[in-house]
């Protein structure tokens, strides 16, 4: 028993043959994905993600404060409201960003 | 051999060096250098994991590289590389098979005609023939732990299990295997 055990385990430790590349590397590399591009493409995606929120913030801040302000019926000092407004703008395509790049893994 | 426009790239280079030169860089020539080197390994695992369908084995493993050149960002070098390789490649295995229902995996029923099943196989019943019988958990299982010299912790970190059922895998298909081949081996003495 103990000498087919150790056969078995010879026999599973045997090494196995390596295999020739025969060209496989090379059809993986002609499959690849332009990953620079996708890089690029990101970062494009983020600085306009960002110059949008910027414009956005400029437009709709003092008035989304303002709006804010108007309908919590507790007193909301127009500067938390306006901060927070701002915080809402610039976060939503940030959070987007991330989260698409997250997916994306 | 390298091409000739990668001749700045050392063969000895190690795996954390050819990723670092891919994601800073993009560059390609360290990915094939990481294909060369590991394709051997993954294309006999999943040959282990379709048991033996060759064709299958090499458009999964090819799979399985695009998968990581496209997540080696999220590559933190914690584990090996290669652990890191053959969990993409487990994975890319169980997502196709999802797909091929003929391929019937090892069930409760197998257990019970194991023993007729390899008596009717006989002699022809070696270690490999017999692997090809046990779960694609303990195939994958095995192959890593046997072929690829990885410890029970990597093989674990590998295959995403705890290390118990790393452990009882290994010693459940050692008593599966030791009863296929010593039926078939003592019918035929």
């Amino acid at each position: 028993m103990n000498d087919k055990a150790t056969n078995i385990e010879a026999e599973l430790r045997a090494p196995e043959p390596a295999l020739a590349d025969d060209e496989f590397s090379v059809s993986v590399l002609a499959r690849l994905p332009p990953r620079r591009r996708r890089i690029a493409t990101r970062r494009w995606t983020l600085a306009g993600a960002a110059c949008l929120g910027s414009a956005l913030t400029a437009i709709f801040a003092p008035p989304l404060g303002e709006a804010l302000a108007s309908l919590t019926p507790w007193m909301l000092p127009p500067l938390a409201a306006t901060t927070l407004a701002i915080l809402v703008i610039v976060m939503a395509p940030g959070i987007y960003f991330l989260y698409s790049d997250r997916a994306d893994r | 051999m390298l091409p000739r426009a990668h001749r700045n790239l050392e063969v000895s280079d190690s795996d954390t060096t050819l990723v670092a030169r891919v994601v800073a860089n993009d560059d390609r020539g360290a990915f094939e250098l990481l294909v060369r080197r590991h394709q051997s390994g993954v294309r006999n695992f999943l040959r282990r994991l379709t048991r033996n369908d060759v064709e299958r084995a090499n458009d999964l493993a090819q799979e399985a590289f695009i998968k990581a050149y496209q997540g080696l960002d999220s590559y933190r070098g914690s584990a090996r590389f290669s652990t890191w390789l053959y969990r993409i490649a487990y994975y890319q295995f169980l997502n196709d098979q999802r797909g091929h229902r003929s391929d019937v995996e090892f069930c409760e029923d197998d257990h019970a005609n194991a023993e007729d099943t390899a008596a009717q196989v006989g002699a022809a019943l070696d270690v490999d023939r017999a692997l090809e019988r046990l779960s694609v958990r303990q195939r994958a299982v095995f192959d890593l732990h046997y072929k690829k010299g990885m410890t029970h912790a990597e093989v674990a970190e590998a295959l995403e299990l705890p290390l118990g059922t790393v452990k009882s895998d290994l010693v459940r298909g050692h008593e599966q295997l030791r009863a296929w081949l010593g039926h078939a081996r003592g019918g035929t003495q």
